[in-house]
């Protein structure tokens, strides 16, 4: 391993991959160093859904829409960044902006669909509403009870098996170095930049123990999902950030049923079918994390019977011809939620050099967080305000 | 080909049950595995890619004989032809009069008849 | 949802399940035991469907123990039966609930969801024969030995007129004669060991002691079979099947793949290469396990069948497999465990009546570990069997070749579940039982790590597939909750 790096990542991730992608295309000399294998956090196990509706909940909390509305550019623009990427990438990512919805029954989830819509439409996100017979010939699966449905026509998904490897060896290909079985036990202050005090982690399957015991870069980018938090602890940092086990549940192949991304605005559920035919049931249910002081390599995280029923009970509610359906296979994932269900993005102020890019919505959005904060790292400013990004937004001024 | 043996064994009063719409003979009690390969029906599904695959280790284990079987509740609706019906292994499904069972669509093939 | 508690759930209705539902109603312990078969058995004792009766079903002295065991097991005034139910989680009761420090097993039956709590639980949830990946080997007609032996015990079926059996297993001789006897044509019997080694299985002093009463019962077998010239191929594997739309014929060749090939036409194969043990549900609950050549993922248990997870006990061949004798004596070791936990049972009168079924138990193992040396198959072999152009993920239709130009372009995959994410190889409805090991053979002769210690896929619920329906009715919420519900 040769060093100093203009830029040294921390997580293997989409958005640690991505970033290293995006550096290495402007010239960086950049290494990106994970405690295990690529993609085998939260963006190797997401169900792959683009959504670029904004969620519910958003609304939910009283938000002054007009801040919403300063979210919309980011999701534009991340529409943009996934046409664009299986030719930017040259891979196969099953890849399908079919369209997505996000459907309601009673009249409050009607009038938060319409708050909704209002917010997006100021914004310029191309969403429309459907009901009625509109409703029906856009999506005959639907049952009868749902009334009304918005619909954006670029929404879809994606597989996450296939997206952060390809940005990986796009990376790679720029120069950039992807390290695995690594895990980083310190950040220090250098005079020009930080040295990081690495060791080789337990049972990661990555290459063996590092020929040397530091790193020294420039610049930091904290891209670990839900481990950021534990890594910039120890400096004084405490990110908003906390880790949610979540639960995901996969049908058996079956012929096409499900032609969109299907969300409901008032329960927990997502919807999809992939091309091999198999239907991906989720939402953020909640699936067990087990206790601990710090994630560790490999985070326990239990399935909970609870979650698989109820989020079946949803599926079947909104898309009855699911019924006929075997599920065959569940799995966990740990993600990284903040109070406000925005992203951190940005340096952190406590630590010149530092940043921090990870949190909620980190696979539609994935792509265009890294350009974002490579542009910061890069220009010193984004081509888009990430004022709402900030990682001490919740810090006292 | 399969057949029934009959030496040593008796059987309760035969039954027909209807296998993509076909009357097959057999007698309660028995598996809808067993009864088609005793009528020379070897293959139950056809795979990804459209070959004929019939039972393999005839416990529940391997899923290759699954078939579907019309259920008389609500549950387990899969409404296009206006009937209930569920998947289940040929190999744990015992017959009875009136049954009916049909080899499953493949997901894989253009022409998704069975 | 049908929810039953009760102080002991038996997993599996096999020897181990039913000596332990047996031993447990000496000590009054309320128990259910749940199986996915219609009736108690499993699959050595798998019984004809009530309404028939079959003269010759477990006849022989070789067998009188385990139709002992099953009547005594069917007299049990107390036991709850719950069959046909398929068990697909195994969830630790929530700290606080009931039952305390239990579990919750969950079941599908006739499409509906069930679920069994109870403080201990028993797996006894058996074995199955070991896939080995060959040419043809997907093709209609080609089935496990042991599947074919009971279609025609139990369901009095016939898979074909004209049968080849092949593998290393003595089941194969005792299947053949049973066959033979139903008036099936043996077209041959293929064993992979030399003539010389299958000859010493049979003279050993376990056969001749009749201490191992299958070893012997094959013999017998075997006798039958050369007065009935049956043509006995020793020494030799088959190397494809083919036909069209199901088999037709097997091609057959010496073991080390030297010499000519022969075909042999016949419309059904019978295949046992030996057995894996069925410890999904138990890795799924927790459990700590090994690989063990001739058995698979073997659970880890004490002396008096716990394992890691407490309150989960395991016995018969999710301990090693062993066979029916060996099964119904942990079971009964099992049971004792639990009763003594229960307090129904001192330490000190579990220990004494533990005492000679441990002794024979290790006497047992000891027979069926000299079993396996001479009827399992060198590991080299089973590789050489497949092509580039097999099978190896049956559901998912993935070929070796796939799988290996996979591990050539990723040289991070070192694991089942490594392989899977990439190749779809485990993601059908098996759940990889049937390529598991095939795929972990693969990488372990790709990478050169020793099979021992290549992860196996990640085991959760479902462990068997179970209907989006069941589920969703089982919800206790109504659907029709029109509350916005914030996450």
């Amino acid at each position: 391993m040769a060093g100093p790096y203009d830029v040294a990542i921390i997580g293997a991730g989409l958005v640690g991959c991505a970033s290293a992608y995006e550096l290495a295309r402007r010239g960086r000399r950049v290494c990106v160093l994970d405690q295990g294998e690529i993609n085998r956090g939260a963006s190797g196990r997401n169900a792959g859904s683009l959504h670029f509706q904004i969620e519910p909940r958003m609304l939910e909390r009283g938000d002054d829409p007009r801040r919403l509305t300063e979210l919309i550019p980011v999701n534009l623009q991340a529409i943009a960044d996934w046409q664009r990427l299986p030719g930017l990438l040259r891979a196969e990512l099953e890849l399908a902006m079919h369209g997505g919805l996000m459907v309601a029954e009673t009249q409050a989830q009607c009038d938060l669909l319409a708050r909704k819509w209002e917010v997006e439409t100021r914004g310029g996100l191309p969403v429309r509403m459907l009901e009625g017979a509109d409703l029906r010939r856009m999506a005959p699966y639907l049952a009868g009870h749902v009334r009304r449905a918005s619909y954006c026509p670029v929404e879809g998904h994606a597989n996450p098996r296939f997206v952060t490897p390809a940005y990986a060896a796009a990376a790679r290909a720029q120069g950039a170095e992807i390290l695995c079985g690594i895990r980083v036990r310190a950040l220090d202050a250098k005079a020009a930049g930080w040295s990081l005090e690495i060791e080789a982690s337990d049972g990661s399957g990555g290459p063996a123990v590092a020929a040397r015991s530091s790193i020294d870069t420039e610049v930091v980018l904290v891209a670990a999902g839900a481990w950021s938090r534990e890594i910039l602890a120890p400096h004084g940092v405490d990110l908003p950030l906390k880790p949610l086990g979540l639960g995901m549940n996969v049908t058996e192949r079956s012929m096409p049923i499900v032609h969109h991304l299907v969300q409901h605005v008032g329960r927990r559920l997502s919807v999809k079918q992939v091309e091999a035919g198999n239907v991906l049931i989720g939402g953020g249910w909640p699936a067990a994390l087990e206790d601990g002081s710090t994630l560790g390599t490999d985070p326990r995280v239990r399935l909970l019977e609870r979650s698989m029923i109820d989020n079946a009970a949803v599926a079947l509610h909104v898309i009855p011809r699911l019924a006929g359906l075997q599920l065959i296979r569940s799995w966990t994932g740990i993600a990284s939620v903040s109070p406000d269900h925005l992203p951190v993005l940005g340096p952190v102020a406590a630590l010149p050099g530092v940043f921090v890019a990870a949190g909620e919505s980190s696979f539609t959005l994935g792509p265009t967080y890294a350009r974002l904060v490579s542009e910061l790292i890069c220009l010193g400013h984004a081509s888009l305000p990430l004022r709402l990004y900030r990682p001490d937004r919740f810090e006292p001024p | 080909m399969g057949f029934r043996v009959n030496s040593g064994t008796v059987r309760p009063e035969p039954v027909t049950f209807l296998h993509d719409a076909a009357a097959i003979p057999g007698y309660p009690g028995e598996t809808v595995a067993a009864a088609l390969i005793a009528a020379n029906i070897r293959g139950f599904r056809r795979d990804l890619r459209g070959r004929l695959r019939g039972p393999y280790c005839n416990m529940g284990t391997c899923f290759e004989c699954v078939l579907e079987v019309r259920t008389d509740s609500a549950s387990g609706a899969a409404q296009d032809d206006g009937g209930s019906w569920r998947t289940v292994r040929a190999c744990l499904t015992p017959i009875r009069a009136g049954l009916e069972t049909r080899s499953p669509k493949s997901p894989g093939l253009e022409d998704p008849s069975p | 949802m049908p929810s039953d508690t009760c102080e002991v759930a038996i997993i599996g209705g096999g020897p181990s399940g039913l000596a332990a539902a047996t031993t447990l109603s000496d000590y009054g312990l309320d128990t259910c035991l749940i199986d996915e078969q219609p009736r108690l058995g499993g699959q050595i004792y798998r019984q004809p469907p009530v309404g028939f009766a079959v003269q010759s079903w477990l006849a022989g002295r070789v067998y009188e123990r385990g139709r002992e065991l099953l009547e005594r097991a069917e007299r049990l005034a107390g036991l709850r039966h719950l069959a046909p139910a398929t068990v697909w989680g195994l969830f630790a009761s929530e700290p606080g609930c009931e039952p305390s420090g239990g579990h919750h097993v969950f079941y599908e039956q006739a499409g509906r969801l069930g679920r069994v709590s109870a403080r201990r639980v028993l797996l006894a949830t058996g074995c199955y024969e070991m896939p080995v990946p060959f040419p043809g080997w997907h093709l209609p007609g080609v089935m496990s030995a042991g599947g074919m032996q009971t279609l025609l015990k139990s369901q009095r079926v016939a898979a074909g007129g004209h049968v080849v059996l092949a593998g290393s297993h003595p089941l194969l001789l005792v299947a053949a004669e049973q066959m033979l006897q139903a008036g099936v044509t043996i077209a041959a019997v293929v064993l992979s060991q030399p003539v010389t080694t299958a000859a010493r299985a049979l003279r050993s002093p376990a056969a001749l002691l009749g201490a191992f009463g299958q070893l012997l019962h094959a013999g017998h077998c075997l006798r039958r079979l050369r007065r009935a010239r049956v043509p006995l191929l020793f020494g030799r594997v088959i190397v494809e099947a083919v036909g069209d739309d199901a088999v037709a014929a097997v091609r057959v060749r010496h073991s080390d793949f030297h010499g000519e090939t022969r075909e042999i036409a016949c419309d059904a194969v019978g295949l046992c290469y030996g057995f894996l043990a069925s410890s999904e549900l138990a890795r799924q609950a927790g459990v700590r396990s090994a690989w063990e050549q001739g058995s698979g993922w073997v659970v880890a248990a004490d002396p008096f069948m716990r394992s890691t997870v407490p309150g989960v006990s395991v016995a018969g061949e999710l301990i090693g497999v062993a066979g029916a004798e060996a099964a119904t004596l942990s079971g009964e070791i099992a049971a004792l465990g639990i009763a003594v936990d229960a307090g129904r049972l001192t330490a000190e009168a579990a220990s004494a009546r533990s005492r000679a079924p441990r002794r024979r138990l290790a006497r047992v193992r000891r027979f069926a570990a000299l079993l396996a040396e001479l009827s399992g198959p060198p590991p080299q072999l089973l590789s050489r069997l497949a092509t580039p152009a097999t099978l190896v993920c049956r559901c998912e239709d993935v070929t070796i070749g796939a799988l290996v130009a996979a591990l050539r372009a990723e040289p991070a995959i070192e694991s089942a579940s490594a392989a899977k994410l990439l190749t779809r190889v485990g993601m059908g409805r098996c759940q990889g039982r049937m390529c598991e090991l095939a795929v972990r053979r693969v990488i372990s002769d790709c990478r050169g790590h020793p099979l021992s210690e290549v992860e196996s896929y990640v085991p959760r619920p479902p462990v068997k597939p179970v209907s989006l329906a069941a589920l969703a009715a089982a919800a206790e919420v109504p659907s029709r909750q029109s509350n916005v519900d914030v996450a």
